[in-house]
């Protein structure tokens, strides 16, 4: 096996692991602020209650989501050490800036969260929450700059320095301001809140099932049907509609394969459901709607929507080699020949660009970007859906009495997870073989020095370091749903023996 | 006119110092958990760092974040050849997170998890820390070693004397947070890692005399001699304070050690992050590594102040907790 792969295979399943528990961390810290304030707007005991309730919940998804995400910033310079060289001007800062501006401020007041509700004066726990938020979603958006970086790169100039050719900055607001950086910050912000929401109402739900903490769990549901109908709406437009079209924009393969469009088309339709034919190149049983892929796209319904082949010409011709961004010619033709000969093209060979296009073309996986998408846009439909039910039943004033309803809440807890792993494939795989967008591939961005025997050994020891972490991980999610929250009055607790508060601990 | 590479490098300096004093103490406490046999005494203990230790954190990682962005080659050269080195210490920050945060069952084997990350932590950093004072084989054509490499004489010796000054600092802020019978107990474990701490400064410096002169030779400079000359007279002062029993400022003066040992080491680097031990002539300075000129320029100023906020509300959330702590109730 190649280093390139296992590191992309390391990458991918290290990213991943981190996304269960940042979404929930960013969303219960939403909502957990959002409940500390209901607390002191009503100063209501089960409200109260909640807050210190999901709290907890709140640190047990941050518990995680910290050590897994120091394991991201190693990986840049161990694995992908040429990467890192290239661009490393550019997306180390927003790393460090996140350090900066938020991890601290989120690491420092969970501490006075956690240690402090049972000791301290509420305000000063109402304040934390809201330190929290404001830093686990700055960090997100310190984060996201350096991604969103990386798919539209802006504001640089590619020079040769005695380290070899690199990006360097021309405008760090401009950098920062790079064309996806709006859209997709708002869509993962919001999925996160969406996740949270969904945790709230799920566990509220469970406790009202089985007739426990009444007057906490209706709390619960009510706060997180809301807040899980709004931003089910928001998850679609404005924002997914928003970051759809930069993506069409700016990387065309992206969209085309998301699509499963193969073939250039003007008023392409959207696809609902079909069988992607890769060897064959088409989508079969394909059920669409006509012309809205065109309108989607480009706000036109007869646009031309560009198919893979198409695309991933304009991607070569248009955005590597003719993209304006470099010093000179020499360091252009270094970077350009370094990438070609990565992929094994001789770069004097009379078809080296033909053959380029058609590494770009093979590079994305169709059907599972086609699949991975569906089902992305699928859940988000179901959570719409959802949600305004939810929303139904509580004006109604049904909601707590609606088993049915409490019991799908419950089963599909996991569905926002799957949701947002299902996008972020598309968005990662979608832009292969690019690391940075048309100037550093995964080949031309790994580091030279590393084995594959290395890369495998850190690849096993994270499956096993991460499955235990994982079981681990269930126990206390497990214990935190038995003990539940603290008793407020005329409530019945637990089945079998009384509640243990929540500061005398071990079980 | 200091230029920004210079100034990045004392900012990291800085940030390094904050680091080693701020998770110094927590990583130090940490380690002395092998010492204590009663479990009560150990859950009092951790508990003095259970609401902090996530934020210390915050140091290490905008230290290494800083290099990455102001040296995105060293990180890169660093980071692949050391490659399974540095995914040991990403595992024991893991399993320090959660040792940490899900210690109420299984305690004993959590504790000692715990105080074997801990201690492995401090260890490691010194390592990397003595690898850069005393060079690395390399040349033009790169890097002529191995894992082995890593842990030479000199580095052992840095890595060692971090482990003891951390635990030196661990039981000072130990003795500060408690009382009692825990309290008399961390006061001799202060007082021994004290001595082996000052004895493991000395070793450095003649390490450093024999494995890497030219750096030895720039810390000779008066402004090199005056730190150094301040460092021993406060590591002395310590030991006094310790003996006498002034928990509070024998913690102050064990916690503004580390940054101003860190300012010396890289005082003594400067101007060259890479030596090399097989090419004298070979080296990369702060300013060959440096990233472009706008990113350094761009986020020193705002970095500078935010570090200055970060203090603050760190200060602030300290007081909150201040005192003693006498419960030993677990969190989760």
């Amino acid at each position: 096996m190649d280093p390139v792969l296992l590191s992309r295979i390391q990458f991918a399943l290290t990213a991943g692991y981190h996304w269960i528990f940042v979404p929930a961390s960013i969303g219960m810290a939403f909502m957990v602020f959002l409940i500390w304030t209901m607390a002191a707007i009503t100063n209501e005991d089960q409200w109260y209650k909640a807050a210190k309730f999901f709290s907890k919940w709140l640190g047990v998804f941050f518990v995680l989501g910290v050590p897994t995400g120091i394991v991201m910033e190693f990986e840049f310079g161990a694995n992908w050490a040429r990467y890192s060289t290239f661009v490393g001007s550019i997306f180390g800062p927003p790393l460090m800036l996140e350090g900066l501006f938020a991890f601290a401020l989120e690491s420092t007041f969970i501490g006075v969260l956690l240690f402090g509700m049972d000791r301290l004066p509420k305000v000063i726990s109402w304040i934390s929450s809201f330190f929290v938020f404001i830093g686990s979603s700055l960090s997100g958006l310190w984060i996201l700059i350096a991604n969103s970086w990386q798919q539209t790169p802006s504001a640089y100039i590619i020079k040769n320095t005695v380290l070899g050719p690199r990006a360097e900055l021309t405008n760090f607001m401009k950098a920062v301001f790079n064309p996806l950086l709006v859209s997709q910050y708002t869509h993962t912000i919001n999925s996160a809140i969406l996740t949270g929401s969904y945790i709230v109402a799920a566990v509220g739900a469970y406790y009202l099932l089985k007739k426990r903490h009444v007057q906490v769990a209706r709390s619960a549901v009510a706060i997180g049907i809301v807040v899980l109908a709004i931003s089910s709406v928001i998850q679609l437009y404005p924002t997914g509609h928003a970051e759809g079209r930069v993506i069409a924009k700016y990387q065309p393969t992206k969209l085309a394969a998301d699509e499963g469009l193969f073939k250039t088309e003007t008023g392409a339709p959207m696809i609902v459901f079909g069988i992607v034919d890769e060897k064959n190149q088409e989508v079969k049983a394909a059920i669409g709607i006509p012309k809205l892929l065109s309108w989607l796209s480009f706000g036109d319904w007869n646009a031309k929507v560009l198919g893979l082949h198409d695309a991933a010409k304009y991607v070569w011709y248009q955005q590597v080699l003719n993209n304006p961004n470099y010093a000179n010619e020499k360091v252009k033709k270094e970077v350009v020949d370094g990438i070609m000969k990565a992929y094994g093209i001789n770069p004097n060979d009379p078809n080296a660009n033909e053959k380029m296009v058609q590494v770009l073309e093979k590079a994305v996986p169709v059907a599972f970007m086609f699949y991975a998408y569906r089902v992305m846009v699928g859940l988000g439909t179901l959570f719409i859906l959802i949600g305004l039910v939810g929303l139904l039943l509580l004006l109604i004033g049904r909601l707590y009495d609606a088993r049915w309803f409490l019991k799908v809440l419950v089963v599909t807890l996991p569905l926002p997870w799957l949701a947002g792993l299902s996008g972020w494939f598309t968005h990662e795989v979608g832009r292969m073989p690019w690391m940075v967008w048309g100037m550093v591939t995964v080949k031309t961005g790994v580091s030279a020095n590393i084995s594959a025997a290395s890369v495998l050994t850190t690849l096993i020891g994270f499956v096993i370091v991460y499955l235990i972490l994982f079981y681990i991980w269930l126990h206390f999610v497990k214990k935190l749903v038995r003990e539940g929250p603290e008793p407020v009055e005329g409530d019945v607790t637990s089945a079998p023996a009384p509640a243990v508060s929540a500061a005398g601990g071990g079980q | 006119m200091m230029d920004y590479a210079t100034a990045w490098f004392y900012f990291s300096a800085f940030l390094l110092g904050m680091y080693l004093a701020f998770d110094g103490f927590d990583l130090g406490l940490g380690s002395l958990l092998f010492f204590i046999k009663d479990e009560r005494d150990r859950d009092i203990l951790v508990n003095t760092i259970a609401p902090v230790w996530d934020g210390n954190e915050v140091w290490f990682i905008t230290w290494g974040a800083g290099i990455f962005a102001m040296w995105p080659a060293l990180y890169a050269t660093l980071f692949s050849t050391f490659y399974l080195a540095v995914w040991l210490l990403a595992f024991l920050f893991i399993f320090r997170a959660v040792s940490f945060e899900f210690r109420n069952k299984y305690k004993k084997l959590w504790d000692y998890l715990f105080a074997t990350v801990s201690a492995l932590i401090p260890l490691i950093i010194g390592v990397i820390v003595g690898n850069l004072i005393q060079g690395i084989p390399i040349d033009a054509k790169g890097f002529h070693g191995s894992l082995l490499t890593l842990f030479r004489p000199f580095p052992l010796i840095v890595g060692l004397f971090v482990l003891f000054a951390v635990m030196w600092h661990g039981a000072n802020w130990a003795v500060y947070k408690t009382t009692g019978k825990i309290q008399e107990q961390m006061r001799k474990h202060a007082f021994n890692f004290w001595i082996l701490t000052v004895v493991f400064l000395l070793l450095v410096v003649v390490g450093m005399k024999i494995w890497a002169p030219s750096r030895f030779d720039r810390a000779l400079t008066p402004l090199g001699l005056t730190l150094t000359l301040i460092i021993l007279i406060a590591a002395l002062l310590d030991g006094y304070l310790i003996k006498k029993g002034d928990e509070k400022l024998s913690f102050y003066i064990s916690w503004l050690a580390f940054p101003l040992v860190v300012y010396l080491v890289y005082y003594s680097m400067y101007p060259n992050w890479v030596i090399s031990t097989t090419d004298p002539k070979f080296k990369l300075s702060i300013q060959t590594l440096a990233a472009s000129p706008l990113t350094l320029q761009a986020v020193l100023g705002i970095s500078v102040i935010l570090a200055v906020i970060i203090m603050s509300y760190t200060l602030y959330v300290y007081k909150m907790f201040g005192g003693k702590v006498t419960e030993a109730e677990g969190y989760y």
